[in-house]
C-alpha cells in the first residue's frame, strides 16, 4: 500500500455541471421493459446526462462552467490561483494538453503551473493527492482541480454493461494553503495487469486508428461494437474492487487510526449500486452514512465523488464541518482512498450545460 | 415454498426461462444472455430471496444452475 499524508492544504469549495441532455434507461431500445427494470434494479442507474459527442460539449466545458463559478463564489482574484490540474480520459486534443487551454480561458496568469492528468475512476482521489502535494510547502497558495469525463460516447449503443452506465461530469474543487488544515491520507494502489478490463483498444499510439477501428464486430460475449468504443469487463472490475477497496479504505483507517464514529460519510465512487452496498456493508459503514446519486447521474468515472458532495451533502457542506472517507476505483486497473474534511465550503448548487 | 422451486424461480425471473430448461447445463457458457449484469441479478436474487450475503469469490463462481446451488448449500440453504 502507498500512504501518504499531506499537511497544510485546505479544501475551500466544491461545484459541479452536467450535461442538461438526460438519458433515461428506459428507453433503452435493445432491451425489453422487462430486463431493463432488473438493470435498473440492480446496477442503480435510471437515467444519465449526457453530452451529444459533437465537440459542442467537452469535458472542459463543463469543468470551466464550475470553476468560473467556484471562483466567482469564492471571491477569489483569478491572479491569485497558481496551479491547475485537469483530470480526465476525455481531453480537448490528444496535444497540447486541456490545462494549458483552460488557464487561457480562465483569465489565470501565465505564472500559472498547468498539466493534466489521464485517469479515469480514481482521478478525484489522485487529483487530490497530486494537488494538495504542489500546495503543502506554501509556495502555490491557491490551486484548482478539475475533473470530469464525457464519456457517455465511448459506451457502444448495444453494449448493456456500459450504455446503460456510462455519463459525463465536470467538477471543480478549490484548494488553499492554510497551517490550520487538517490533514489529507491517502492510499494508492495500482494493478497493471488488468489493463484489458477496461479499455478503448484503438486511437492511441499502441493501436493507431486505422479504417478498421470503425468496423463494428461481435466480440466474444456476443456484443457489436468497434475498436473506439470501451470494452469493459464486468466481472474483472467486480473482482477488483470488491476485493481490494475494502482493503484499501480499512487499511487507511488502521494505518492513521481513522474510527467510523468520527467519518461522517463513506463516498464511494458510483460505480454500480450492486457492487457499493458490498463494499459499504464489508466495511460496516451505515445507508445514511453512504450517500448515492447513481440513480440520476450514472457513473462519470473520476467525477462521481466531487458530484456526490454537491448533489447530495451540499447543505452540511455549506453550514458545517465534516469528515470524509472516499474511494475511487476503476480503469488502469487503479485505486485510490483518502481521510479528508471540509470545513463550511463553498458548493454551489449543481448547474447545467 | 421449498428451497428449490424458490432457487428456480431465480432463474426463471432473471432468464425468463422455463423452469424444465434448467435441468441440463445452464451456465455461463451454455447460455448467451449469461453476461456480468445477468449474473449481479442472480446473485442479488438469491441474497434476497435466502437472506445471505456472498463473498467475492462466491459471487464470481456463481456461473451455473449447479454451482450456485452449491454455493448456497456452503451458506446453510438446504435443497
Amino acid at each position: 500500500m502507498a500512504y501518504i499524508q499531506i499537511n497544510n492544504v485546505a479544501i475551500r469549495g466544491i461545484a459541479g455541471c452536467v450535461p442538461e441532455r438526460v438519458v433515461s434507461n428506459e428507453d433503452y431500445p435493445y432491451l425489453t421493459p422487462e430486463e431493463i427494470g432488473k438493470y435498473i434494479a440492480t446496477i442503480g442507474v435510471r437515467e444519465r446526462h449526457c453530452a451529444i459527442p459533437d465537440g459542442s460539449i467537452c469535458t472542459s466545458d463543463l469543468c470551466y462552467k464550475s470553476a468560473e463559478k467556484l471562483i466567482e463564489d469564492l471571491g477569489w482574484k483569478n491572479d491569485d490561483i497558481q496551479l491547475l490540474v485537469f483530470v480526465s480520459h476525455t481531453a480537448d486534443y490528444k496535444l497540447p494538453s486541456t490545462a494549458c487551454i483552460l488557464q487561457e480561458r480562465l483569465g489565470l496568469p501565465t505564472s500559472t503551473m498547468a498539466f493534466d492528468s489521464p485517469l479515469g475512476c480514481s482521478g478525484f482521489v489522485y487529483g487530490l493527492g497530486m494537488t494538495a502535494s504542489i500546495m503543502q510547502t506554501g509556495y502555490i497558495t491557491r490551486g484548482l482541480l478539475l475533473v470530469g469525463n464525457t464519456q457517455s460516447f465511448y459506451a457502444a449503443p448495444k453494449d448493456q454493461g456500459t450504455a446503460l452506465l456510462f455519463a459525463d461530469a465536470g467538477c471543480a474543487i478549490a484548494l488553499e494553503f492554510s497551517r490550520e488544515a487538517d490533514p489529507m491520507q491517502f492510499d494508492f494502489f495500482t494493478n497493471g495487469a488488468g489493463k484489458d478490463a477496461l479499455i478503448v483498444p484503438d486511437g492511441g499510439c499502441r493501436n493507431p486508428f486505422t479504417e478498421g477501428s470503425l468496423l463494428e464486430y461481435t466480440d466474444e460475449d456476443g456484443t457489436v461494437r468497434t475498436r473506439l468504443h470501451e470494452k469493459m469487463d464486468g466481472l474483472e472490475v467486480f473482482q477488483f474492487a470488491s476485493r481490494n477497496v475494502p482493503r484499501s479504505v480499512a487499511g487507511l483507517m488502521d494505518k492513521f487510526g481513522i474510527d467510523h464514529e468520527g467519518v461522517d460519510y463513506l463516498l464511494l465512487h458510483q460505480a454500480n449500486k450492486f457492487l457499493c452496498e458490498k463494499i459499504r456493508k464489508r466495511l460496516r459503514f451505515s445507508e445514511d452514512q453512504t450517500p448515492y446519486n447513481i440513480d440520476r447521474f450514472g457513473n462519470t468515472s473520476g467525477a462521481t465523488i466531487p458530484l456526490l458532495m454537491v448533489t447530495e451533502l451540499g447543505d452540511r457542506l455549506r453550514e458545517e464541518k465534516l469528515s470524509f472517507l472516499a474511494s475511487g476505483f476503476g480503469v488502469g486497473l487503479s485505486l485510490g482512498s483518502v481521510h479528508f474534511s471540509t470545513d463550511s465550503i463553498v458548493c454551489p448548487p449543481l448547474m447545467y450545460l | 415454498m421449498d428451497n428449490l422451486k424458490k432457487y428456480n424461480d431465480i432463474f426463471v425471473e432473471v432468464f425468463g426461462v422455463a423452469p424444465a430448461s434448467l435441468l441440463g447445463d445452464f451456465s455461463k457458457d451454455s447460455v448467451d444472455a449469461w453476461d456480468s449484469v445477468h449474473q449481479l441479478n442472480l446473485v442479488t436474487l438469491a441474497e434476497e430471496t435466502f437472506d445471505v450475503m456472498l463473498d467475492p469469490e462466491d459471487i464470481l463462481g456463481f456461473i451455473s444452475y449447479n454451482a450456485g446451488k452449491e454455493i448456497l448449500r456452503r451458506q446453510g440453504v438446504e435443497f
